[in-house]
């Protein structure tokens, strides 16, 4: 995505301006690998651990000044609180993942950071509609035909006692008209993680759309089979 | 936009938030201890980019100067009473070309005024709620409660840094560093509070994180190389102080890369020193070694390839919002923030 956003940028850009050109140009080597690159891949790195342990600690703090069973027993609680106050809404919502992942034994949560739109599915009051809950990475801007662009997910199970076997697996993006684009252009990486206790493991999501690729909002699913609870719905609208 | 706008715009931002400040300092007892030297900070004229930045964030956003204003405050009072404290941890002697503080008062007085200052922040993010509402009043400070948890994170790995002459630091240690210290409360939060009061909390502060952090880093590298470089009447801060303070600049981080075992060990001895008892002449030898290793062009890349890359950042998120005075000052600030020689 942000290569996507980096070109968008540099058309943009004012003419005239010769520092500012002069900054884009130390941006733009052929050599990918140049050492503005390396600087900036450092600092995004830097930047996204860091808003990661953020919301992870957030989420701790969280978890001790909530009655977690009470939610557990009244999500619609819980989503009014969602509702309410948007700045911990990723927070609650990882909650309510982690304390519906205890009760079922499973392994679950997405931490959605960034480049994403978190949109809360409705949990509902029984178990079994609670199984149908999944989080929802949507990219934030329409995307064009044959543009590329790079979510970033998290995957951590507060509740796991041992280290947990997780495979992914992708589906293709349904859109409309029964409009596709099909999985192999679209890459998770790793696909195939340990998730030590305690760990977040970042995903990688990579998405070429094919340059015919007709315009709509579609959506794909990305999920464990060995974990049902562990499925997320990715997003994007193409122009 | 023409640098003099730039900096008139920055000067009559600062102003406004100024008076502000003036407005929420109490007038009373004690003056000669506290309340007046809460007002000396403010009163020597800073630069005024993280209230400026609040409220052009605001306005290209759609709204007034007058919904950023409390918040403007907010940031500025923080701000003022981090480099009280800063000034006191890092035993500096110049703040904006006068003695610092606890240089004129004492340590246990300027710690005090900070403190005050810290607190009176606070009551602007309350009176928010008379003019923006309760919801976006709590967002903002969230926002706030965020932005200085993560300074003073920020500062306690510098101080530990130096504390235990921590002298095998990286690249990236330095950026999480800044990011914490300095990004989150000098660009990331004063956009994303404007953008949250302008928009009247429709905007996705989230938005604004790469381009504050870029913004941040350019404006901290550029600081500590004007620390070695610039002139002192200008800089308004002793020139050469962050060695003798040994503050883990990229620059000495670089420096202590690439010197020689030698070199390195006689660095470490410097900076194992306390900073009273380091001396000028050694202190001009480390920065000799960072004009031959190449450290100070190291940094002054850097600096401009974070720039660049808060440029293409902002062209990503302002392209698409009308064309505004504000807007273009967003822009002009990220130029300013590596071509400024103050």
């Amino acid at each position: 995505m942000r290569e996507g956003k980096a070109n968008d940028a540099k058309n943009k850009q004012p003419k005239g301006s010769s520092l500012a050109g002069d900054l884009f140009d130390a941006l733009n080597p052929n050599d990918l690998l140049s050492n503005a690159q390396k600087v900036i891949n450092t600092a995004v790195n830097v930047l996204e651990e860091e808003i990661a342990a953020g919301i992870l600690a957030a989420k701790k703090i969280e978890k001790k000044v909530i009655d977690v069973d009470e939610i557990r027993d009244n999500p619609e609680d819980l989503m009014n609180r969602i509702r309410r106050d948007t700045h911990e809404a990723v927070d609650l919502f990882m909650d309510a993942i982690a304390a519906i992942s205890k009760q079922l034994g499973l392994l679950s949560t997405t931490i959605v950071k960034e480049t994403e739109n978190v949109h809360k599915a409705t949990p509902a009051a029984n178990e079994k509609n609670r199984e149908a809950i999944a989080a929802v990475i949507e990219h934030e801007e329409p995307l064009q035909p044959g543009q590329a662009v790079t979510l970033y997910m998290s995957v951590a199970d507060d509740t796991a006692t041992k280290s947990v076997k997780i495979q992914l697996q992708k589906t293709d993006f349904c859109g409309p008209l029964q409009q596709k684009i099909l999985s192999k252009n679209w890459h998770i990486k790793p696909a195939a993680f340990i998730l030590k206790r305690d760990e977040a493991k970042e995903i990688t999501i990579h998405i070429k759309l094919p340059a015919n690729c007709k315009a709509g909002r579609y959506n794909a699913l990305l999920y464990d089979p060995l974990n049902p609870s562990v499925r997320t719905v990715i997003g994007i609208e193409v122009l | 936009m023409y640098e003099a706008l730039m900096k008139s715009m920055l000067q009559q931002y600062g102003a406004d938030t100024l008076k502000g400040i003036h407005h929420f300092i109490p007038d009373k007892e004690p003056r000669k201890y506290l309340y007046n030297l809460v007002h000396d900070y403010p009163n020597r004229g800073g630069k005024g980019f993280r209230p400026s930045l609040c409220i052009a964030s605001c306005k290209t956003y759609g709204g007034s100067l007058d919904d950023a204003l409390y918040s403007a405050v907010s940031l500025e009072l923080l701000h003022n009473a981090f480099l009280i404290h800063d000034d006191v941890e890092d035993e500096s002697l110049f703040r904006r070309n006068k003695p610092t503080m606890h240089e004129y008062s004492n340590k246990a007085i300027a710690i005090n005024v900070g403190d005050a200052m810290n607190v009176l922040g606070l009551y602007p993010l309350f009176m928010n709620k008379e003019k923006l509402g309760q919801k976006i009043s709590q967002q903002i400070f969230l926002e706030i409660q965020h932005m200085v948890t993560e300074s003073v994170e920020g500062q306690a790995l510098e101080l530990g840094w130096r504390k235990d002459n921590i002298s095998d630091l990286n690249d990236s240690d330095y950026l999480r560093m800044i990011l914490k210290k300095t990004c989150w409360y000098t660009c990331m939060h004063p956009l994303r509070i404007g953008a949250i009061i302008g928009s009247r909390g429709k905007v996705k502060p989230d938005i604004f994180n790469r381009l504050g952090y870029f913004m941040g880093t350019a404006f901290q590298i550029q600081d500590d190389i004007l620390n070695l470089v610039a002139e002192e009447k200008k800089y308004g801060k002793e020139i050469g102080g962050d060695i003798l303070e040994g503050k883990r600049t990229l620059m000495l981080i670089h420096l202590l890369q690439k010197s020689k075992a030698t070199e390195k060990n006689g660095i470490r001895k410097f900076l194992s020193l306390p900073i009273r008892e380091r001396q000028n002449e050694k202190a001009a030898w480390i920065l000799n070694l960072m004009q031959q290793h190449g450290s100070i062009v190291h940094a002054k890349n850097t600096a401009r390839y974070m720039a660049g890359a808060a440029l293409k950042e902002y062209y990503t998120i302002f392209s698409r919002l009308p064309d505004c005075k504000d807007k273009s000052f967003i822009e002009s600030i990220i130029l300013y923030m590596i071509n400024r020689d103050y």
